[in-house]
C-alpha cells in the first residue's frame, strides 16, 4: 500500500521533534531514511506506526489518513508492521509463539501452520522451537521479521533493525530481507544511519537532519546530486572548497566549472571521486596524508595555494607523504551552494 | 474507521485510560499517604505540655539512645560485612565458597530470637553467667546499650555483606588487574580503588540496616533499652497517650526522612557495570585460616550456636508442643493472607506504572512502596488513628457500635503497606528487563488491551510473582511489633508468644516458636543463594 506523509510536525512539550517532514512511497516500494542519531527519524517511524501523536499534517496509507492533528488511528487497527531495534521478542515463548503472536485473530492449528511456514520463509523453519536467548543475533533478527510479516501488514517499518548486527551480516541480511519484500510486494520504510545498508536496501532514500527531511531522493542522486550542504556532508566523502561564481562559471585553482546560478561566494563539492590522478598533468598538489584502503588509496591533498582535496587512487600509485603528485578534475555536474558571507 | 478507534494512549493530552491508572496507584499508595498525613496533622494539636514532658522525661533518652545504636551498629555492621564480604569475594581460604552461601544463613535469624538466646545465656541464671561466676570472671552485664549493639549488628550485617559482596563479584576481579597493572600492590588496590568503588553500594547496605534498627521494636525491648519504637509502644499501651505517642511517632518521621533521602541519595550513585571477570582470589598466605576463622565465628554466633541452644530448649520445653499449631496456625493464615494482598496490589501497581509514561505514576509508586522505611510501631499509630476517627464518626453518625476494632484487614492492611516494597522490587526488576518496544510491538500486530496483559506482561512475572509473595509470606511471620499492636484479640502469633515469653524470662518455652520463625526465614536465605549462582538466571 502508498504511503503519503504530508507536512508531519511532532512537538514533544515544545520540543520540535518533526518540522514538515513529507515524503511518497508508491505500493511496494522501500524506501529508507538515513540520519545522525537524533535528528528524529525514529520519531516519525513511529508516528507512522501511530505509537506517536502528531501535532501538524498528516499520514495517509492507502488513501485513508491514520494520523492527522488531534487524532490518530489507534496503532493496532493500522495494519502497520514494525521491527524493533531490540527487536521486542517475548523471552518467555519460542520462536513459533513468537511468530504466532500476530496471528492471534486464527484458529489455533492454522495459527500453528502459517508461522511455521514463516519461519520457513526466512530460513528458520529448524528453530521453532528456540527460545531467543539460545538463536544468535542474525536469527533473531529474521524470528522479529517473520512475526512482523506473518499478521501481514499494509505497510513494514523497520527501525535499525541490523544495527546489533557486524558489518559483513548487515549488508547480506539486507539483501536478503529487500529480496524477501519485493517478492511480497510489501511497501516498506527502515530507519538507518549506515549508507551503505541504505544503498543496498531502499528504492528512496531520505536524509534528515534536525527533525526536517533534507531530501527525499534515490540513492544515485542523494550521492551525485545533493540538495545542501548537510545532504553531501552526510552522504559520502569529499570536501567543499571555497569559491566565486561569475557569469556562470567558478573558477577554481584546478580548472573552470560551469555553474548556473547568480554571481557570489559558492562552495563546490568535492568528492574524492572527482579528483583522478595523473602522472602527466601540470596541476601537483601534496600529499599530507594517506588512507590504505586495499584497491585504492584516499589521499588527502594540498593544493599551492592552500586548499584541501581528497583523491581516490588506485593502490599500486604508491606516493609518499610529503609528495608531489599529478592530479586533473574529472567532474560530471557540478554541485555548488551559494553562501551567505554577510553572517 | 469508527472514532472510538481513534484513541490517543501513549503522551496522548486526552489519556482516559492514564486516569483510571493514576487513581488506581492513588489507591495503593492511599494507606501511605495517611500515615504521614496523619503524623504531620499531629503538629497542629501541638500542646506546649505534652511537649513539655517529653523533652524532660522521654526525648533524652530516647534520642540519645537512638543516635549511640544507630552509631554503633552502622558501624558494626559496616565494617564486619565488607570485610566478610571482601574476605569472601577477593580472596582464597578454606571453606571460602560455603561461607559465601552460609554467611547468610543470620538474616534467616530475627533479632528478638537473637536476642532471646542471648539474654537467656547472660541473664543471671543462665547457663553461661552461671559457669563465668563458677570461674570467677565478671559476667557482662547483658542488658545494655553494648549487647543490642552487638546483637543486631550480628543479625543486620548481611545487609551490607550481600551488597558488597555483589559489587566485589561483579567488578572485583577486573579492577583489580587493572589497578596492579597500573602499580598497585592488591593492599593497596582494595583500599585505594576497590573499596571506593564499591562505597555506594556498601552505604546502601549500611543504610538499610539502620532503617531495621530504626525499626527494631524486639531486640531493644528484649534488652531494655528505650529507643523511639519501645516509647511509642509504651506511650499507647502502657499510658494510653495517644497524643505522646503520635508527637514522638512525628520526630521519629524525621529520622526516618533523612535515612530514605540518604539512602536514595546512594542509590543514584550506585551503578552496577557488569564486568564478569575472571575470579583472581588473592592469597592470604599463612593467614588464610584467620580468614576462616573470622567467618566461622561469626556463623557461630550468629547461626549455629543460637539454633543449637533454641533446639535444646525446645526439647526441655515444659509445654508440649501441640500448644503451638493454634499460633503456628494463625501465623501461617496471615502471612499467606497478607502475601496474596501485598503482591495483587504489587503486581497492579508495577503494572500501572509501566504501562503508563509520565513522572506522576512513577511518584506514586515510589510513595506506595515507602513502607518499608517506616518502623512498625509508627505504622500502627499512623494507619490506627485515621481508622479510629473514621469509626468514630460513623458510630455518631449511624448506629455502628460493633464495629470496635479493625479487625484482621486493619492488620493486613498494615503488612501490605510495611511491606509493598518486598513485593515490588522484584515484579519492577523483572519489568524493567522487558522492553519499552515489546508493548509496541504487540499492539502492532492487533493484540489487545487483555491480551496484552495475559501475554505479554504476566509470563514473565510469573517467578517473580511467586518470590514476591515468599518474601512477603516470610516477612510477615517474622513481623512483630505491627502484629503486636494491632493484632485483634485472640490473634496471637508465634513472633507475639516469643515476645512474650522473652519478656517473662520464659527461655525454654520460647525455644520452639523462635525455631519455627528461623525456619520459615531460611526459605528467602535459599532463594537468595539461588540468585547467587549465575547458572539460576540465563533467562532474559
Amino acid at each position: 500500500m502508498s504511503l503519503e506523509v504530508q507536512a508531519v510536525g511532532l512537538r514533544y512539550d515544545r520540543t520540535p521533534i518533526l518540522r514538515g517532514v513529507s515524503l511518497t512511497l508508491a505500493a511496494g516500494d522501500i524506501g529508507c531514511l538515513l540520519g545522525p542519531s537524533g535528528c528524529g527519524k525514529t520519531s516519525l517511524l513511529r508516528a507512522i506506526a501511530g505509537l506517536e501523536p502528531i501535532t501538524d499534517g498528516q499520514i495517509v496509507v492507502a488513501g485513508s489518513t491514520l494520523s492527522s492533528a488531534g487524532h490518530r488511528v489507534a496503532p493496532e487497527r493500522r495494519g502497520i508492521g514494525m521491527v524493533f531495534q531490540d527487536l521486542a521478542l517475548l523471552g518467555h515463548l519460542n520462536s513459533l509463539d513468537n511468530v504466532a503472536l500476530g496471528l492471534h485473530r486464527l484458529p489455533r492449528g492454522q495459527r500453528r501452520q502459517q508461522a511455521s511456514q514463516w519461519l520457513e520463509r526466512v530460513g528458520l523453519g529448524d528453530r521453532a522451537r528456540a527460545y531467543p536467548h539460545q538463536l544468535s543475533g542474525g536469527q533473531q533478527q529474521r524470528v522479529a521479521l517473520a512475526r512482523a510479516l506473518a499478521a501481514q501488514p499494509r505497510l513494514l517499518l523497520l527501525d535499525e533493525p541490523f544495527s546489533a548486527l557486524d558489518t559483513a551480516l548487515r549488508e547480506s541480511l539486507a539483501l536478503e530481507v529487500r529480496t524477501l519484500l519485493k517478492g511480497l510486494g510489501t511497501t516498506a520504510l527502515m530507519v538507518t544511519h549506515a549508507q551503505q545498508e541504505a544503498f543496498a536496501f531502499a528504492d528512496r532514500i531520505g536524509v534528515m537532519h534536525d527533525g526536517a527531511l533534507l531530501q527525499w531522493d534515490r540513492g544515485y542522486a542523494l550521492y551525485h546530486r545533493p540538495a545542501n550542504r548537510h545532504v553531501a556532508d552526510f552522504i559520502g566523502e569529499g570536501l567543499l572548497l571555497r569559491a566565486q561564481r561569475r557569469e556562470g562559471r567558478i573558477t577554481l585553482p584546478l580548472g573552470e566549472l560551469a555553474s548556473a546560478g547568480p554571481d557570489g561566494p559558492v562552495e563546490v563539492l568535492l568528492r574524492p571521486d572527482d579528483i583522478l590522478h595523473d602522472d602527466d598533468s601540470p596541476l601537483k598538489a601534496r600529499v599530507e596524508a594517506r588512507y590504505f584502503r586495499g584497491a585504492v588509496f584516499l589521499y588527502r591533498l594540498r593544493l599551492a595555494g592552500g586548499e584541501e582535496l581528497q583523491a581516490l587512487v588506485p593502490s599500486h600509485h604508491d606516493h609518499p607523504i610529503g609528495c608531489d603528485i599529478g592530479i586533473r578534475l574529472a567532474m560530471d555536474h557540478v554541485i555548488a551552494y551559494a553562501v551567505d558571507d554577510r553572517r | 474507521m469508527s472514532a472510538t478507534a481513534e484513541i490517543a494512549i501513549t503522551r496522548g493530552p486526552d489519556n482516559r485510560s492514564g486516569a483510571a491508572k493514576t487513581a488506581l496507584a492513588l489507591l495503593i499508595a492511599a494507606p501511605v499517604f495517611a500515615v504521614i498525613a496523619t503524623l504531620l496533622a499531629s503538629l497542629a494539636r501541638f500542646e506546649p505540655t505534652v511537649w513539655a514532658h517529653l523533652l524532660d522525661y522521654w526525648l533524652p533518652e530516647v534520642l540519645g539512645n537512638t543516635a549511640l545504636i544507630m552509631l554503633g551498629v552502622g558501624l558494626g555492621v559496616t565494617v564486619l560485612g565488607t570485610a566478610l564480604a571482601a574476605l569472601v569475594a577477593l580472596t582464597d581460604f578454606p571453606g571460602r565458597r560455603v561461607f559465601a552461601v552460609a554467611l547468610l544463613l543470620p538474616m534467616a535469624m530475627p533479632g528478638y530470637v537473637l536476642a532471646t538466646v542471648v539474654i537467656g545465656q547472660l541473664d543471671f541464671a543462665g547457663p553461661l553467667a552461671t559457669a563465668l561466676r563458677a570461674v570467677g570472671l565478671p559476667v557482662p552485664p547483658i542488658r545494655s546499650v553494648a549487647g543490642l549493639i552487638l546483637t543486631l549488628t550480628l543479625t543486620l550485617y548481611p545487609y551490607v555483606y550481600l551488597v558488597a559482596r555483589g559489587a566485589f563479584v561483579s567488578q572485583g576481579a577486573r579492577t583489580l588487574e587493572a589497578a596492579r597493572l597500573m602499580g598497585f600492590t592488591p593492599w593497596q588496590a582494595f583500599w585505594r580503588v576497590l573499596l571506593p568503588q564499591a562505597r555506594p553500594w556498601i552505604l546502601g547496605g549500611a543504610l538499610l540496616a539502620l532503617m531495621e534498627t530504626l525499626a527494631d521494636f524486639g531486640t531493644v525491648s528484649a534488652f531494655g533499652v528505650t529507643t523511639f519504637t519501645t516509647a511509642i509502644y509504651r506511650a499507647w499501651f502502657a499510658l494510653f497517650s495517644i497524643d505522646v505517642a503520635l508527637q514522638l511517632a512525628l520526630v521519629m518521621l524525621v529520622v526516618v526522612a533523612l535515612l530514605v533521602m540518604a539512602e536514595r541519595l546512594s542509590r543514584r550513585s550506585a551503578r552496577f557495570v557488569s564486568a564478569q571477570g575472571a575470579q583472581a582470589p588473592l592469597s592470604l598466605g599463612r593467614w588464610r585460616w584467620a580468614a576462616s576463622g573470622l567467618c566461622g565465628g561469626v556463623l557461630l554466633l550468629g547461626f549455629a550456636l543460637p539454633v543449637l541452644q533454641l533446639g535444646h530448649w525446645a526439647l526441655s520445653a515444659a509445654a508440649p508442643i501441640s500448644q503451638l499449631l493454634p499460633l503456628a496456625g494463625r501465623s501461617l493464615a496471615l502471612a499467606a493472607m497478607a502475601a496474596g494482598l501485598t503482591v495483587t496490589a504489587a503486581v497492579l501497581l508495577a503494572l500501572v506504572a509501566r504501562t503508563t509514561p509520565g513522572r506522576r505514576l512513577a511518584t506514586l509508586q515510589t510513595v506506595a512502596t515507602l513502607g518499608y522505611a517506616l518502623p512498625g510501631p509508627l505504622l500502627a499509630l499512623g494507619l490506627f488513628v485515621p481508622y479510629a476517627g473514621g469509626i468514630q464518626w460513623l458510630n455518631q453518625q449511624f448506629d455502628l457500635a460493633w464495629m470496635v476494632h479493625g479487625g484482621v484487614s486493619l492488620l493486613l492492611l498494615a503488612y501490605a503497606v510495611r511491606f509493598m516494597a518486598v513485593a515490588h522490587t522484584p515484579l519492577h526488576t523483572q519489568l524493567m528487563r522487558l522492553s519499552p518496544s515489546v508493548d509496541d510491538a504487540a499492539r502492532l500486530l492487533g493484540v489487545g488491551r487483555l491480551a496484552r496483559l495475559q501475554r505479554v506482561y504476566l509470563p514473565p512475572l510469573n517467578m517473580a510473582m511467586l518470590t514476591a509473595a515468599l518474601l512477603v509470606f516470610v516477612d510477615v511471620m517474622k513481623e512483630m511489633p505491627i502484629t503486636l499492636m494491632m493484632r485483634p484479640f485472640g490473634w496471637d502469633t508465634l513472633a507475639v508468644r516469643v515476645f512474650e515469653f522473652t519478656r517473662e524470662g520464659q527461655w525454654a518455652d520460647a525455644g520452639a516458636p523462635s525455631l519455627a520463625i528461623v525456619a520459615a526465614g531460611l526459605l528467602p536465605v535459599l532463594l537468595l543463594t539461588r540468585v547467587f549462582n549465575p547458572k539460576a538466571d540465563h533467562v532474559s
